[in-house]
């Protein structure tokens, strides 16, 4: 039994990584392609339009991929998971039901977008239908991230009475849907998904510059970089400073998480940074201590002594595995270096500095893979931080809300080895689609580049 | 008949969903069996309007699951084998599909018409799967609800469930010619869609205990009214219209569906005993109703640019979506 449990378990995690690399993309590709275009019109700059139009086939591409992503997503919440999906359907389904919407107005604005270029004789009218896409995408993220806000801090219901009866009483689907924790989670998740998006976006121009041969490509390309990296510098200084304010909501109303985040083992109040570090029975080792920085960073001062959450103070058979302490680093650390890295980029391009020194082109590359990992490393995080519940604090745990059928067992291997072909694909192939014809050949058929 | 809003616009939205997976099934008979024809007739609607199908799939997930929660456990461990295969079929469509759509444009030395043939079979094979699971609900056959199990051998070993699901199916291989312009004698089309309609009809009929007769009856009406009109000269345009013939098979879909409410498994289950709590009854009704506006204009936006592209297209003597 609890071997199926943890396999659901696996399959979900899989399926749900995968489908985290196809929507950061998406997200990001569709807020550049949107800016880009509308520089392109403005500027009466044909070398945009190529661009954009060349972001759009890779969109179309991780759309259709990311759409059949997602939706094995939803028939997976409900077909490994269906007594958690019986307490979603009951208290919490809103976000799902209004992301299906803003998941037709990704779709239909989207067919428009990319089967209707041409049609479109003022130009404007064209360029709103990727702000809308892009709105879709972005929309889609803040519901998604609303159920998983009220999974860490339930709310809209009787919390009391379920844990007593597994009755649900009093619900309130709104108080549900902005459940305590949503809008910082909003406010971190989604600029964060942005920002590894432009990332890697930034990271495709950066390799297509270094393979450019003509001037007017090259030319193109650092146009792009230069919107990839300021729509990337914004979305991740965002994340930054939202993420401080996450770590304060984590201190309040997921203090075991934040315990085993911080590795705090018992009560300090002044409390050191751990940087690094695994724990060996029991015990953490390895690791850099930096005094008085975990207390300054939650309260603002060296004096406060106020005391930190630890995790002595909870049973053990609560803790969440204790590795979320490195992926946290992994994501603080990785992230605020890319940050540094944005604001050097944008620095010179503020004051006009050349930026296609093989330096910073292999550095945006590097940027792009480690903001992915960033990004997965915080999703990691938070949903193993939460374990061993599916819904925080008494409310269910995961062993509770799987499906146990043996059946899930050969199909789910089948499913995650096709996810191991699939995905690779999408990226060959979109590579192969937007490589396939030259950009100079684009050039030439639409003239006019600047 | 009792009568709950929440399940009459659940109802809606199956009639939509059915409306335009079918739009799919009808374009994969035209592909396999006519595919140069297919070329300048179904591509440039199939080729805008398949995502879309993904997404209204998704609606309907999310909505029963809005509707029904407590019905989800049955579903998901009754069905969970097929709806595991169903993923991967599904995963296959699309790749399928866009691969086909992309290696034309790029010009690699690939096969198209073999891309899309794998396309077409994959979606009958997609159509079998939402026919059984649909037909499975609602006869019961194979569905232990207590022990929560689906035997395939068992519902397939009931001939009227295999009945339906072939007569579905003649259905809309009679209607797909309509819907594409495809050169079929009409006459033709009208003797499938009956034929199918009779193998249909009766086996639904041998399935349900059926609450209302008259919707039934009124969706057969509908149904065949389809090729009827489109052989009427002066009406044949109105029949021609994407817009009307989605309707028509959307009203039909919806009619069926709720001749049989509120019974599943053939009066085993009662839905009104299923249904959600009220709070989020009213709330989805409200995101319903917002999201259908949004929904609505978005759709009559859509019709508005493929229709005046299309007519510009076919104008230029080719109907294929650059």
């Amino acid at each position: 039994m609890t071997s199926i449990i943890n396999f659901d378990r696996f399959m979900m995690g899989f399926t749900l990584g995968s489908h985290i690399l196809i929507v950061t993309l998406t997200i990001g590709i569709s807020v550049v392609m949107s800016v880009i275009e509308f520089l392109g019109i403005y500027l009466k700059d044909k070398g945009y339009e190529v661009i954009a139009r060349r972001l759009s086939r890779a969109l179309a591409i991780f759309f259709a991929i990311g759409t059949a992503s997602g939706t094995v997503l939803a028939i997976e919440l409900f077909s490994l998971w269906p007594n958690f999906m019986v307490l979603v359907g009951k208290i919490d389904i809103l976000p799902f039901y209004y992301e299906v919407f803003a998941f037709f107005l990704e779709s239909i604005s989207l067919v428009l977008y990319i089967y209707y270029w041409d049609y479109f004789k003022n130009r404007y009218q064209h360029w709103l239908l990727s702000v809308l896409v892009a709105a879709g995408t972005l929309l889609s993220a803040v519901f998604i991230t609303m159920v998983n806000a009220w999974m860490n801090t339930p709310a809209g219901f009787n919390l009391s009475e379920y844990r007593l009866n597994g009755t649900v009483a009093d619900v309130n689907p709104l108080a549900a849907m902005f459940s305590p924790s949503s809008w910082i989670e909003i406010g971190h998740v989604v600029p964060a998904t942005l920002a590894a998006g432009s990332f890697a976006l930034l990271a495709y121009f950066a390799i297509n510059y270094l393979r450019s041969k003509t001037d007017i490509a090259r030319s193109i390309y650092m146009k792009s970089i230069r919107v990839a990296a300021i729509v990337g510098l914004i979305a991740i200084g965002i994340a930054g400073l939202t993420g401080d304010e996450s770590m304060r909501m984590l201190y309040s109303l997921q203090p075991l998480k934040y315990a085993a985040i911080e590795l705090n083992f018992h009560s300090s109040t002044d409390a050191a940074e751990k940087l690094g570090g695994i724990v060996i029975n029991g015990v953490p080792q390895y690791y850099i201590a930096v005094p008085g920085l975990q207390e300054f960073i939650m309260f603002l001062s060296f004096n406060a002594h106020q005391a930190v959450p630890y995790l002595t103070e909870f049973p053990k058979s609560q803790w969440p595995p204790l590795f979320i302490h490195l992926t946290f680093d992994t994501m603080v650390g990785g992230g605020a270096l890319v940050g540094l890295f944005a604001l050097l980029l944008f620095i010179r391009i503020i004051f006009r500095k050349d930026i296609s020194g093989k330096f910073y082109l292999y550095s945006m590359i590097i940027s792009g893979i480690l903001l992915e990992i960033v990004y997965d490393s915080g999703w990691v995080t938070d949903e193993v931080g939460r374990q061993p519940y599916i819904i925080y604090n008494n409310i269910m745990t995961v062993a509770s809300a799987a499906n146990t059928s043996p059946s899930v067992l050969p199909l789910g291997i089948g499913i995650i080895i096709f996810y191991c072909i699939a995905v690779p694909f999408t990226f060959y192939f979109s590579a192969k689609v937007l490589g396939n014809v030259s950009i100079e050949k684009e050039i030439e058929r639409v003239g006019d580049v600047k | 008949m009792s009568f709950n809003v929440e399940v009459l616009l659940n109802g809606i939205i199956f009639g939509m969903f059915f409306a335009i997976i079918s739009t799919e099934l009808m374009a994969a008979s035209a592909i396999l069996f006519r595919y140069e024809e297919s070329t300048r007739k179904v591509f440039y609607y199939l080729v805008p309007i398949w995502e879309i199908t993904g997404t209204f799939f998704v609606f309907y997930v999310v909505n029963v699951e809005a509707l029904i929660p407590d019905a989800l456990p049955i579903l998901a461990y009754s069905y969970i084998a097929y709806i595991l295969i169903f993923i991967v079929i599904y995963i296959l469509r699309n790749l399928s599909i866009v691969s086909a759509e992309f290696i034309f444009r790029n010009r690699f030395n690939v096969n198209r018409k073999t891309l899309y043939s794998i396309y077409a079979i994959i979606t009958y094979i997609l159509g079998f799967f939402v026919l059984v699971i649909y037909t499975s609900l609602m006869s019961g056959h194979g569905l232990n609800i207590t022990a929560r199990t689906f035997n395939m051998g068992a519902f397939l070993s009931y001939l009227p469930d295999d009945g339906f699901i072939i007569g579905s199916a003649v259905v809309l291989f009679g209607l797909a010619s309509i819907f594409y312009g495809l050169d079929v004698n009409t006459i033709l089309s009208l003797g499938v869609t009956v034929a199918g309609l009779i193998i249909a009809g009766a086996s639904f009929l041998a399935i349900n205990d059926i609450s209302n007769i008259y919707l039934m009856i009124a969706s057969g009406i509908v149904t065949i009214s389809i090729p009827i009109i489109y052989m009427i000269p002066q009406l044949k345009n109105y029949m021609s219209n994407k817009i009307i013939f989605q309707g028509f098979l959307a009203l039909s879909a919806f009619m069926l569906f709720y001749s049989v409410y509120p019974d599943l498994a053939s009066k085993a289950v009662n839905v009104n005993t299923l249904l959600n709590n009220s709070a989020m009854q009213t709330q989805i009704f409200y995101a319903t109703m917002i999201g259908g506006t949004l929904l609505l204009i978005l759709s009559l936006v859509f019709f508005r640019v493929w229709v005046r592209s299309s007519k510009m297209h076919l104008e230029a003597g080719s109907g294929e979506v650059e």
